[in-house]
């Protein structure tokens, strides 16, 4: 960076820019957060609502009495750490060997790989193998048939395939195997690419409700995903207000609109992942790499 | 660059090289092969042992029957797909909407990614960063309402700006002409910055080194854009373009569910919102499942076709 | 090496074989007749029997040992297995079916299959008539009082064995919907109308809320919609007010307008001596003709277009819209219709509007009316008995089924004791029952609803419904004279299950609905020319099943023979 001029024209053209950008896409965060924290009059009005006319937390009360919110958040967490784990492991270990041009059969196990990622026999067959497998109502059930992702596998593989062969060759040379090459010379080559599908998988299995709902029955295994659609997909509120009266708690609904409940479920169920990227942020900033490729 | 071309040159060299029997190269890389075993198996058992399951789509399905009891129907579900009209224009809506979608709205993260790239302030970067990826985590329900309200012919903020110029308010929304760049425009506007993680991903892993030389040799920021950065995660971008392909019949279900109506069914009724429209979903498992088979070996085809051409041109494809 | 492949190949196969579970779980027992005299007499439970229960609706959330499940097993000394499946969830009900874990009874539908299909495909056992005399005489009763429900369901080719059993919907007798309009821009506008009008209620709400049992023409109506879109009835001096929001999703909306014209969504009427659908005849093209007029007059909200149903009612409560349709239930403010159009305009105790329900519209020759809830009679819902059921285990169930549905004496399974579990909302037996907070509403620690069937006597109906609605209903809505009068039926209806309208309509109804949906809304907004376009809308309507659909109908009976089929 030496010698570059600290502003420039352009860039302040460009920051401008960015700045109106983020104002658009914060607009619609904004206006869940307002509506989430208003009174049901305002919140059962049309029309853009910049600031609540009082702050009230009465849809967060409710909310967080449905059911057991806490536990679904546990669970969630839990999913979310212990499948990206998984998920990882799985990408890194079928990547890198198909990132081998000359790995004998490498096209055909592609097309095996590939295959997968288009044909599925549907929810039966699967119900009906995890099942078998005694799978079902546990939470392996929620991180085994998701732990291989070929999308992933592929854009791994394709990253992998951009690394200097140069250094890998010199490894060899001092006597390490594939093994060691992957995890010692690869793996700390690659932190943006896994910190990027470390993320894909992390909002995958926070995101993910759809096996939760099929494979899950016992109501303290249950995942955040399965409150919040409960309440995104429930016609009026006294649908949902029945069951937040099965999860035995649940705040008046009394001043409560669906709008308002919806807003807070939303604010409620993305906080935590949002969080999430400034920390995986840092692998993304430009000249990370150049201390490993020397190390 | 550098790095790449002489990766392309070791490979020819193998490939020239006088060939090793297989067996012996298999027995050199014979970790690899345990590396991919547990995966592969993974693979096996979560994806290929359910496969039977396509058998549905030929199939009048009996829950009571099961998959294998059921009796077949000739092709019954497939036929039936091309008997209606109105199936054929939802094809056909889908194939452009998609199809515009990868033209306008795919290079839209990579630009983005680009342009970032420039701004050298840390602290701005990483706050337009965090931001742009929020709206990824809306869902369509709650964004369409808001939507809605945008252009909203007597409120919207967007038909105010209009009216203002003089111009006569228009029900976006609700107009043939304008609905689909309205799918697209929101389409853009929610994804972007979730969509350019990736290339940020790849323009990280670039070579600093690379810019140094070329600012020596007196190149401009643009000049360093186009032919270093842009280079260096062009990889990427093909990869993601080819498997985009892939899902060249979705067209984005929940997006246009939650915003459409009849007046726009012409242009905007896709095959995943006619199918749900119908109640087939609901009901009828062997017709979903002839659906799906469908938009995926329509995809399947635009994979190979798009990898093909990408072969010839370059050394990016899949296999 | 490829003998090594195969033999992986093979391995790997017979594995996916067991593992994936290919298992067919047709059980096909063979129907007899039921030897009555060997099974157990009335009331005898001196056998322990095991049931898995479930009832209609269920979520799975009845959690073992529940009030009801307790009292349940020891005054019919069963042991009830809970089914831990959302019966609302067809994909956990298709699982629960393919797995072949189906409950004794149940009330969904698997697959959509019709019951005869179920029957077939060996999911469900037949009850014989005989059994449901002895064992549940007072569902039996129920069902001779409402024709023609002895003879629904029947398994093809028998007079005595059911299908399935059936639910009665005393909730949903009379008008479901009604028109309202904005009683103070009517005042504003010096337009008061001249009948009699009662408030609903004397508070929260309910005293701005009025009725009248005078109804308006269709062309007093346009007078009015004209003064409240261009007479500023809100008195804000701005032109922003219309005279009636539709809903793009629902033609719930047009509910009494169509009425006035004598047609009801989704049936079907005789027209020139010609059967034929609400969306394909003559009156309906009328209506299209009606409401594009209103649409190109100004009166109707543009906006509609946009705007589902639910939009609907939230744009409504900003107060700019003038007509708008209710159920008895939102007049008179029950709680499941809160935020609900017209009544969520006066909730807000600062709120001056004020609402008039009237009779539906006058349309030509005085026709005035609402299409009925169901199409020929208050009968619904089904509940199944499963294939695995022996007929021992189904004299049992038929016994609890008639008195926890049919016993009114039974109503702890629904809302516990009262003053223990549950109050009453206002006067003793004659107001809606609120359960504790305590307690679980449905299911859960309660059990409340978790065995039960969905049937609603009258009497029963009274348990959830609020005093105004039921007084609304008998002073109007439900009145006798009025259902005789305003209730639009279809001319023809295949109740009896002996066409293949299921299966046709199934297969067409996507397009066919697409068809109407587009025209509708094209036509009301002007987009098309509907004298011009109608014929080749019918055409193409016809192409695309309609052809079938009339088809099969024709073989279906004339409803009114089958109400008076006593």
């Amino acid at each position: 960076m030496v010698g570059r001029k600290r502003f420039s024209f352009v860039e302040c053209f460009l920051m401008i820019g960015f700045i109106i950008f983020s104002i658009l896409v914060l607009y619609p965060f904004w206006q869940t957060l307002v509506l989430s924290f208003s009174d049901p009059n305002q919140a059962s009005s049309l029309g853009p609502n910049l600031w609540p006319e009082k702050w009230i937390p009465d849809a967060y009360q409710f909310v967080f009495g449905y059911g057991d919110i806490m536990k679904a958040y546990a669970n969630t967490i839990a999913r979310t750490l212990s499948g990206t784990f998984l998920i990882i492991v799985f990408t890194m270990l079928a990547a890198y060997p198909l990132s081998k041009k000359d790995l004998p059969y490498r096209n055909t196990i592609t097309i095996f790989f590939l295959i997968a990622m288009f044909f599925s026999g549907g929810i039966i067959p699967d119900y009906l193998l995890v099942k078998n497998l005694g799978l079902l109502d546990t939470r392996w059930a929620l991180i085994l048939p998701t732990a291989v992702n070929v999308f992933y596998i592929i854009i791994m593989r394709n990253y992998f395939m951009t690394i200097d062969k140069g250094i890998e060759e010199s490894a060899f040379m001092d006597g390490a195997n594939y093994f060691t090459i992957l995890i010692k010379i690869i793996l700390p080559l690659s932190k943006p690419v896994i910190a990027t599908i470390a993320l894909w998988a992390a909002v995958f299995h926070w995101n993910e409700w759809f096996h939760a709902l099929v494979y899950i029955q016992d109501d303290s295994k249950t995942v955040l995903q399965m409150i919040v659609r409960d309440m995104l997909t429930a016609m009026d509120l006294s649908q949902s207000a029945n069951a937040a009266a099965i999860g035995g708690g649940g705040g008046s609904s009394e001043n409560l609109m669906l709008s308002n409940v919806r807003a807070a479920t939303v604010m409620i169920s993305i906080g935590p992942i949002v969080l999430v990227y400034p920390f995986v942020q840092k692998y993304f900033i430009k000249g990370i790499m150049i201390g490993s490729l020397k190390g | 660059m550098v790095t790449e071309a002489m990766t392309v040159k070791e490979t020819t060299i193998e490939i020239k090289a006088p060939k090793k029997p297989i067996w012996q190269q298999m027995k050199k890389m014979k970790l690899l092969y345990v590396m991919l075993l547990l995966p592969a198996v993974m693979l096996f058992i979560f994806n290929y042992l359910p496969m039977y399951g396509v058998l549905i789509a030929f199939k009048n399905f009996s829950p009571g029957l099961g998959i294998w009891g059921s009796p077949w129907n000739n092709f019954e579900h497939f036929t039936r797909l091309f008997e209606d009209f109105m199936f054929i224009r939802a094809l056909k809506n889908t194939l452009i909407i998609s199809l515009l979608k990868i033209v306008i709205a795919f290079p839209a993260p990579i630009i983005f990614a680009l342009l970032l790239n420039e701004i050298r302030n840390q602290k701005f970067l990483k706050v337009t960063q965090s931001i742009s990826y929020l709206p990824h985590f809306m869902s369509w329900i709650i964004l369409s309402a808001m939507i809605i309200e945008v252009f909203s012919p007597q409120r919207g903020i967007v038909n105010f700006i209009i009216t203002a110029f003089h111009g006569n308010p228009i029900n976006f929304l609700s107009s043939k002409v304008f609905f689909i760049p309205v799918l697209i425009i929101t389409d853009i506007w929610k994804e972007i910055g979730y969509g350019a993680i990736i290339y940020l991903a790849s323009i990280a892993s670039v070579d600093p080194s690379q810019y140094e030389a070329a600012e020596m040799d007196g190149a401009g920021r643009f000049k360093k854009m186009i032919h270093i950065t842009l280079p260096s995660i062009m990889p990427m971008v093909i990869i993601l373009f080819i498997l985009r392909l892939g899902g060249v019949l979705n067209a984005g279900f929940d997006q246009i569910l939650n915003l459409y109506n009849p007046l726009v069914y012409e242009v905007a009724d896709i095959i995943d919102t006619y199918v749900y429209r119908s109640g087939l979903e609901q009901f009828q498992f062997d017709y979903a499942t002839a659906v799906g088979l469908f938009k995926n070996i329509i995809g399947i085809i635009f994979i190979l076709g798009a990898n093909a051409i990408i072969r010839r041109k370059s050394e990016h494809g899949i296999w | 090496m490829k003998k090594v492949k195969r033999y992986f190949l093979g391995a790997f196969m017979s594995a996916a074989l067991v593992i994936a579970g290919c298992s067919s779980n047709a059980g096909n027992k063979t129907e007899g007749p039921v030897d009555i005299s060997k099974l157990s007499e009335v009331g005898d439970f001196s056998e322990n029997l095991t049931l898995n229960l479930s009832g209609s609706i269920t979520k799975g959330k009845a959690e073992d040992g529940s009030y009801v499940q307790k009292r349940l097993e020891e005054q019919f000394n069963v042991k009830i297995v809970n089914t831990k499946v959302d019966t609302w969830n067809k994909d956990q009900v298709n699982l629960m079916v393919a797995s072949g874990d189906l409950p004794d009874t149940f009330a969904f539908t698997a697959g959509g299959q019709t019951p005869q299909q179920l029957h077939e495909s060996g999911l469900t056992r037949t009850i014989p008539k005989e059994m449901l005399e002895k064992y549940a005489p007072r569902y039996m009763k129920m069902l001779s009082e409402n024709p023609p429900g002895p003879i629904m369901n029947l398994k093809k080719g028998t007079d005595d064995q059911y299908l399935q059993l059936l639910g009665q919907y005393a909730h949903v007798d009379g008008l479901p919907w009604g028109p309202t309009l904005r009683l103070d821009w009517l005042e504003n506008l010096g337009m008061k109308p001249s009948g009699e009008m009662k408030q609903v209620g004397p508070s929260g709400g309910r005293e701005k809320i009025y009725f009248t049992e005078a109804a308006y023409t269709l062309e007093e109506l346009e007078e009015i919609l004209k003064a409240f879109t261009f007479g500023d009835p809100d008195g804000n001096g701005k032109d922003d007010t219309y005279g009636i929001l539709p809903a793009n999703n629902n033609l719930n909306w047009a509910a009494s307008l169509m009425g006035a014209f004598g047609l009801a969504k989704g049936y079907n009427l005789l027209e020139n001596d010609k059967l034929v659908t609400t969306e394909i005849s003559q009156k309906y093209k009328e209506f299209l003709k009606l409401m594009a007029k209103w649409y190109d007059m100004g009166l109707i909200d543009p906006e509609f277009t946009t705007l589902d149903e639910k939009m609907g009612w939230e744009k409504y409560k900003q107060g700019k819209i003038g007509y708008y349709i209710a159920q008895p239930a939102y007049i008179a403010m029950d709680d499941w219709a809160k935020g609900r159009a017209p009544q969520n305009i006066v909730e807000n105790p600062n709120s001056k509007a004020k609402v008039l329900a009237t009779a539906p519209e006058i349309g030509k020759d005085g026709q005035q009316g609402v299409g009925a809830y169901l199409p020929v009679t208050n009968l619904a819902d089904a509940f199944y008995i499963s294939k695995n059921v022996t007929d021992k285990q189904l004299a049992r169930i038929l016994q609890i089924f008639d008195y926890i549905n049919f016993d009114d004496e039974a109503r702890w399974t629904l809302y516990g004791e009262v003053g223990v579990h549950s109050d009453w909302e206002g006067e003793p037996e004659n107001s809606a029952l609120k359960v504790r907070p305590e307690f679980a509403e449905q299911e859960g620690n309660s059990g409340f609803w978790a065995y039960n069937f969905r049937t609603y006597s009258k009497e029963r109906v009274k348990w959830f419904t609020s005093a105004y609605t039921l007084k609304l209903k008998d002073e109007f809505y439900a009145r006798n004279d009025i259902k005789e009068k305003m209730l639009i039926r279809p001319f023809k209806w295949d109740i009896l299950n002996e066409t293949n309208l299921i299966e046709v309509s199934k297969r067409y109804s996507g397009q066919l609905n697409t068809i109407v949906d587009e025209f509708r809304m094209k036509a009301i907004v002007g987009e098309i020319d509907i004298d011009k376009e109608w014929d080749k809308y019918v055409e193409n309507w016809m192409k695309n099943g309609g052809k079938e659909t009339l088809e099969e109908l024709e073989k279906a009976p004339e409803v009114t023979g089958l109400l008076n089929n006593k």
